[in-house]
């Protein structure tokens, strides 16, 4: 007994095997054609076959639903503040920018000449962190070289939006950062 | 005692196993006398196996990094620096599962190629085709969740713009969201990425490979269009051993290559990540998702993940879509196809190849 190499034809295949596999084989498809004929013909076991089938479906939702919420991250609780301390002043060297966390967001404090502007630093074409490009005097993102304004407004590069703006003070040598 | 022995020696034992594993006694003798073609092209037809080597060693390594990793915000570099510094051969088993993993993809991706410049995915190995094309997105699956584990800048940032990328997707948010367990790449995205990374995305592959493999076994290897009629088939030679033993050589070859890559270039350890540093200068993501950066520097991101998106899909049916391979004709369309894929690839990827180590 053995298999030609290339051979796919099943019932050739067929021959080769074995008696005993031939037997279990042949009492498996005779089950499996009992079913389908029964389903064929309808009746209680038509139904059976649907409630299996409903009963399965409805099991498998039970199942998942779960595990698909259990998935999702739940929204943690933070504070929401209109505004906040970020940094003192001093901290921010003059031509030079600092990413703080507000709301539990980065955002870039600037500070140019000692004038303050503060935006998302949050590049708004894929997410990398902007930085301060203090010898163009603007904001730049080194993924993929997209370019801001000093107030956060696009310039160039393959971002699609502005960078989302606050307001900035400084307040009794503290800098203060609120949604505009 | 006598008697079993003598019995074993004269294939009682094969006997044995026979009796009791069935029908599977023919696959298996069915799939020991496989073949291989012998023409010019047979050098393709080791790169699946070298493919399949570096898996086995991705996994023999992995292993040997989970005894000392710590998948946490916290403990992450650390973990990792200590696995670099302090622990016995940590750097090596580090560096081979650095390199080894560059490697597989390497390997996969000219096996990926030839197998479709020599039209390999024609009937009837569809399946093996598409096996083979889940196998790929395992794969960069598997380095892209790889990546964040040492969670320094250079982790962190790669990972940044490779979910940002979702952001151009419809229903991206929500698969990020899931992906980072939050709004951004965090501790969470950390915990998350090594889940998948240590268990998933193995299993996964492990199943398809298993797919992939079988599939080998039945259907042996694929000969070129129209070598079988013009007569330069020089023959055929028997898998068991001859084949195995030249792949052998192969893998031998593949090894000594990885072992002199990790000592001579060894990755480097990098800074912690800090969520609150703006992205470094010539950041960049691994060799092998250049071409993908350069193309999302080039034109708007939603271009981009469309026209990738529909370029993969075409890449992933051509078994159906090219319907003269499956007559034994050549489909000059098709290879025109694989040509401008592969130039896109190389072309782009050495854009940023130029623009990051040469120019700078």
């Amino acid at each position: 007994m053995q298999i030609v190499r290339g051979e796919y034809d099943r019932s050739k295949r067929l021959e080769v095997i074995g008696e005993t596999d031939a037997k279990r084989r042949e009492a498996v498809e005779n089950a499996q054609k009992a079913i389908v004929e029964s389903v064929a013909t309808g009746g209680r076991r038509n139904f059976l076959t649907y409630l299996v089938g409903a009963l399965g479906t409805l099991l498998t939702i039970t199942v998942l639903y779960p595990i698909a919420r259990y998935s999702y991250p739940p929204e943690r609780k933070k504070k929401i503040s209109n505004s906040a301390v970020v940094a003192k002043e001093g901290e921010i060297a003059p031509n030079s920018g600092k990413i703080v966390k507000f709301n539990d967001l980065p955002v870039m404090v600037l500070n140019v000449n000692g004038e303050y502007t503060a935006f998302s630093a949050k590049c708004t074409h894929l997410g990398c962190l902007v930085q301060y490009d203090a010898k163009a005097n603007n904001v730049w993102c080194a993924c993929h070289n997209a370019r801001y304004n000093n107030d956060g407004t696009k310039i160039s590069g393959p971002q699609p939006a502005d960078l989302e703006k606050y307001a900035v003070k400084v307040q009794g040598g503290n800098i203060v950062v609120s949604k505009v | 005692m006598a008697e079993l022995i003598a019995k074993l020696k004269n294939g009682g034992l094969q006997e044995w196993f026979n009796e009791r594993i069935g029908s599977l006694t023919y696959v298996i003798d069915y799939a020991s006398k496989k073949t291989v073609p012998i023409h010019r092209q047979s050098i393709w037809y080791y790169f699946g196996g070298l493919t399949l080597f570096f898996f086995v060693i991705q996994i023999i390594t992995g292993l040997l990094l989970l005894l000392y990793y710590k998948p946490t915000e916290a403990e992450a570099f650390e973990s990792f620096v200590f696995i670099q510094k302090e622990v016995p051969f940590g750097w090596l088993i580090r560096q081979v599962h650095s390199w080894s993993a560059n490697l597989m993809v390497l390997m996969m991706f000219i096996h990926m190629f030839s197998a479709y410049f020599m039209k390999a995915y024609r009937k009837p190995r569809e399946l093996m085709w598409l096996t083979g094309f889940v196998l790929c997105i395992l794969t960069l699956g598997l380095s892209f969740t790889g990546y964040l584990l040492p969670w320094n800048t250079l982790a962190y940032f790669a990972v940044k713009i490779g979910i940002g990328t979702l952001s151009y997707v419809p229903g991206g948010e929500f698969v990020a969201k899931i992906v980072q367990g939050g709004d951004d790449v965090t501790g969470e995205t950390l915990t998350r990425m090594f889940g998948l990374h240590v268990v998933l995305l193995p299993g996964l592959t492990l199943l398809v490979l298993s797919a992939h493999l079988i599939l080998m076994q039945t259907l042996g290897t694929s000969v070129p269009i129209g070598y079988r009629e013009r007569g330069l088939l020089k023959g055929e030679e028997p898998f068991f051993p001859n084949f195995l033993m030249k792949d052998f050589i192969g893998w031998m070859i593949g090894f000594a290559l990885l072992i002199f890559l990790c000592v001579v270039f060894p990755w480097e350890i990098g800074e912690q990540a800090d969520p609150l540093q703006p992205a470094p200068e010539g950041i960049k993501p691994e060799w092998y998702f250049w071409a993908q950066f350069q193309y999302l520097k080039q034109v708007p991101g939603a271009v981009a993940i469309i026209t990738m998106t529909i370029a993969m899909i075409v890449w992933a049916l051509v078994p159906f879509l090219d319907k003269k391979a499956s007559q034994e004709e050549k489909d000059i369309k098709f290879t025109i196809f694989g040509i401008l894929t592969l130039g896109f690839f190389l072309v782009e990827s050495f854009i940023v190849y130029y623009e990051y180590h040469i120019k700078s």
